[in-house]
């Protein structure tokens, strides 16, 4: 039997690099672990109950709100966070359909709403609109509105489909 | 907003979880996705000592069809309700349910079986199992046992779960043939709590009575109610305003409390509305498609 401890060790994969035996307190949030002892604060806590989505991360490509998962309980995952999603200083697709359709203005929320977003369209390459509102349902902004997000994830997943067209010779 | 300093163990076997349970029980918690225990450890509206995190069990992540019904372990996500077509199948109703449970990301690591344990009674699941007349597996030292859905679920956030036992899965009856069903509820905002939920049943039997037809209500007290077609018109067979009646008396059966999002009587209004809305549709679905 494992007996109960207040500390332990975890090792896990944040946006490709390896991190082994940090030692972390079990009340610990994944999303507290990201920001205060890996220094990603792209990852933003708005409520830390579970209630906006600012701090939606990708675990093992499924989208968590990291406040309401224990950093313990992310041993041996694999997570991207908003900082994992572009590459080689290039934006990914969602980020640059952000930036074009103006889907922010303060972007407190636009780490949350980019994970999100991410995953939905690595599930559904070809969301409806009304399937984009509901995915993001969970994902609370204040002052942009959610009209300019839905447009640039529509974007962004069209252009990713052209893309992939584009990769494989396929009509996109 | 941080929980309040706990000590941690994730056992590797249910024997291991057990043994935990029987030595910490009264101080420890079950976690398992850990949707709604994390705000309440968050918020410091619940303190244990020691938390007993299940996902690392293997075998609680998996269900299976058997003669008697479905049998879901403790771990399967909600999410396996949306992608896992073969599972959807086998429930129909909890298939159209998951939609409104939460969002993406909470249901990606919320379980079914733990949204049933923790009895919120505005959950959707709490009113599936209801309706179905689920039953779950209970495990402790102290031996093993089944509970029916209408003993487990006891009051607001409250089951027979004792303090040393682990809810090790959940089982629901295989779909009644030809028999329709549907869920459906209000809520101010997609995702959130519902103000009232129904889930419904119609069937017919061999002389065409709707006796065994059914719905289930959830947000309208301290727990899901179910109401039989049967108690209410034994014997009905095709009456064109039958459903309607049955909506009208389920809503002035109801006692829905008031709160801050809907009072006493807007309750009861969305019960029946919903109630007769479910029976049309879940008729709509049944093998002969006809009321």
């Amino acid at each position: 039997m494992p007996m109960p401890a207040e500390r332990m060790d975890v090792e896990l994969s944040v946006n490709g690099r390896d991190y082994t035996r940090r030692q972390v307190e079990a009340r610990r949030t994944l999303a507290d672990f990201l920001r205060e002892d890996l220094s990603l604060t792209g990852t933003h806590l708005g409520c830390e109950h579970g209630a906006c989505g600012a701090c939606t991360v990708l675990i093992d490509d499924a989208p968590v709100r990291s406040c309401l998962t224990l950093a313990v309980q992310a041993n041996g995952t694999r997570i991207r966070t908003v900082e994992g999603l572009g590459t080689d200083g290039e934006l990914h697709a969602v980020q640059k359909a952000f930036k074009q359709h103006h889907a922010l203005q303060c972007g407190f929320c636009t780490p949350g709403f980019l994970t999100a977003s991410v995953a939905l369209l690595e599930e559904n390459p070809s969301p409806t609109e009304l399937e984009v509102r509901e995915w993001l349902s969970g994902n609370i902004c204040r002052c942009t509105g959610y009209q300019f997000i839905v447009d640039a994830v529509l974007a962004a997943a069209a252009e990713l489909r052209e893309r992939r067209g584009a990769g494989t010779g396929s009509p996109a | 907003m941080k929980p309040a300093p706990f000590s941690y163990a994730a056992p590797h076997s249910v024997e291991e979880c057990l043994d935990l349970l029987s030595r910490y029980g009264t101080d420890a918690k079950l976690m398992a996705g850990g949707q709604s225990l994390m705000p309440l450890l968050s918020l410091r509206m619940a303190r244990p000592s020691v938390i007993i995190d299940i996902n690392r069990i293997p075998g609680l992540d998996a269900w299976e069809v058997t003669g008697e019904g479905v049998r879901i372990g403790a771990r399967v996500r909600q999410r396996s309700l949306e992608r896992d077509r073969a599972l959807r199948a086998e429930i129909p109703l909890m298939a159209e349910a998951v939609q409104f449970i939460g969002h993406p990301a909470t249901r990606s690591r919320g379980t079914i079986v733990g949204s049933m344990c923790h009895a919120d009674p505005a959950a959707e699941l709490q009113v599936c199992a209801i309706l179905l007349g689920a039953a779950f597996r209970l495990r402790s030292h102290s031996g093993d046992r089944v509970v029916s859905a209408e003993e487990f679920f006891l009051d607001a956030l409250t089951t027979a779960v004792g303090e040393e036992e682990l809810v090790e899965e959940v089982r629901l009856p295989l779909p009644v043939v030809g028999a329709g069903y549907s869920f459906s509820e209000v809520s101010r905002r997609h995702g959130d709590f519902a103000m009232v939920s129904v889930g419904c049943i119609v069937t017919r039997d061999a002389q065409g009575r709707l006796d065994e037809s059914a719905v289930a209500l959830g947000g309208i007290g301290s727990r899901a109610q179910r109401f039989r077609l049967g108690d209410y018109a034994p014997g009905a067979t095709a009456v064109p305003a039958l459903f309607a009646d049955f909506a009208r008396h389920v809503a002035e059966t109801i006692e829905p409390d008031a709160d801050l999002h809907a009072s006493t009587e807007y309750r009861r209004a969305l019960a029946a509305h919903l109630v007769q809305q479910g029976l049309d549709v879940a008729a709509s679905r049944t093998e002969s498609g006809a009321q």
